[in-house]
């Protein structure tokens, strides 16, 4: 057995796999061949291994979450979980201070609870896009829902699998969300759950291609939120 | 099996599994991100608890194919990538720049936090922070999470030999600059 000072690049490439346990056996048996004749290899797998325990050492200390600060993090989620579940409480009826007496047309007006009202009109607003875009995505992928304000049951079975997940932000336009899914061709595929809706290509892409798309989207100015739905 | 079965009841509406996908999870899961941050562990637990949110929010779309702490991970991942993105937009020092500020003795300095500044955990997050997100990712993923190429590959999205070739670039970078900030006794030559 003689000593090559060269490496074989394809087999320094495993090395950081051969360090960290996970290559399968023939592998890992090519990398102790090679092991066995280089002496430049080995000085290589000692190079790895020391960097394995430097990053082991050095990221044991990373998630040193203590469990108080974890309970007040659970705590401070399931508050906005409940927020977002529970319907904000109605606007007390009546006013901190009582309005001036005025009596007329324009003191009704005055006297007319505008904050309320333009919250109800807004809220209403809201609530019929929401539908209008859950009932345009129903009727592009086919899916049944049991209500306006969102689906109740999951989508048909024969409903294709979401490659995305799509969040779109609030006041986000049909007409963009319509653009933005032919130009990345793209179709609904999937029930709209808590505003994230499913979507897949119209044609096969690898998961590089994929991994793409949803970076592209997430940049979308429409888009809260993108992400890949396994 | 029983995080898929956690998501099946978050999607159903409940907080008890909620809480319990959290617990079980949110080690791992603060680690990965901490490691992806390069030790920022205040903008880690924010994409966690940002992920968790969205975990809760979308719940109901995990199918049930494939691995379901893979499919957590991408969302953790895509809110660490969201965490860079802001990174990026804020001004940042030169390597340079922030060498020389690192060299000024801090009188504030506690001698637990000189100790601390001395720990190899502080030195492997300031030399982490110096690789590119890409490098940090599968350095991080394969020496500390001991993944196998092909499932960093598909964690990634990107094939198999760019895995390797990122690995053997990163160690190159990660030597690079020990050696600049005179940590020679860190790396082996």
């Amino acid at each position: 057995m003689t000593d090559n000072d060269a490496p074989d690049d394809a087999l320094a490439l495993l090395l950081p796999f051969y360090a960290n346990g996970s290559l399968a056996a023939d592998a890992r048996a090519e990398v102790e061949a090679g092991l066995a004749r280089s002496a430049a290899l080995r000085a290589e797998l000692e190079a790895v291994q020391h960097l394995k325990n430097l990053v082991q050492d050095g990221g044991a200390a990373f998630a040193a979450t203590d469990d108080t600060a974890t309970a007040a993090r659970l705590e401070k989620l399931l508050a906005r979980i409940d927020a977002e579940v529970v319907p904000a409480p109605a606007q007390p009826a009546t006013r901190r201070s009582a309005p001036p007496a005025q009596s007329g047309f324009w003191a009704s007006l005055l006297r007319f609870h505008w904050q309320p009202a333009l919250a109800a009109s807004a809220t209403a607003l809201v609530l019929l896009q929401t539908g209008a875009i859950t009932y345009l995505a129903t009727r592009e992928s086919g899916a049944n829902y049991g209500t306006l304000s969102g689906p109740q049951t999951a989508a048909s079975p024969s409903a294709p699998a979401a490659a995305i997940l799509l969040q779109f932000k609030t006041g986000a336009r049909w007409y963009d969300i319509q653009n933005l899914m032919a130009r990345e061709d793209l179709h609904f595929a999937g029930a709209l759950t808590d505003g994230v809706v499913g979507v897949a290509p119209s044609t096969p892409k690898s998961a590089a291609e994929i991994a793409a798309l949803t970076a592209r989207l997430r940049v979308s100015p429409i888009v809260a939120f993108a992400g890949a739905a396994e | 099996v029983e995080i898929a079965a956690h998501l099946k009841a978050i999607a159903g509406g409940s907080r008890g599994a909620f809480t319990q996908l959290y617990a079980e999870l949110l080690p791992r899961m603060q680690r990965y991100a901490t490691g992806l941050l390069a030790g920022d562990s205040g903008a880690a637990a924010d994409a966690v608890d940002e992920a968790f949110m969205a975990i809760w929010r979308s719940a109901g779309s995990y199918t049930g194919s494939g691995n379901a702490e893979g499919w957590i991970r991408h969302i953790v991942r895509n809110k660490v990538i969201d965490a860079l993105r802001r990174q990026k937009e804020r001004p940042l020092a030169s390597d340079e720049a922030m060498r020389q500020l690192e060299a000024i003795p801090d009188d504030a300095d506690t001698p637990a936090e000189a100790a601390e500044k001395k720990d190899v955990s502080h030195e492997l997050k300031a030399a982490l922070a110096r690789l590119t997100p890409d490098h940090r990712e599968v350095v991080w993923l394969c020496y500390f999470e001991e993944k196998s190429v092909t499932e960093i590959a598909l964690q990634v999205g990107c094939p198999e030999n760019t895995v390797k070739t990122r690995l053997f670039h990163a160690r190159k970078q990660l030597k690079d600059i020990l050696l600049a900030a005179g940590k020679d006794e860190m790396i082996k030559r």
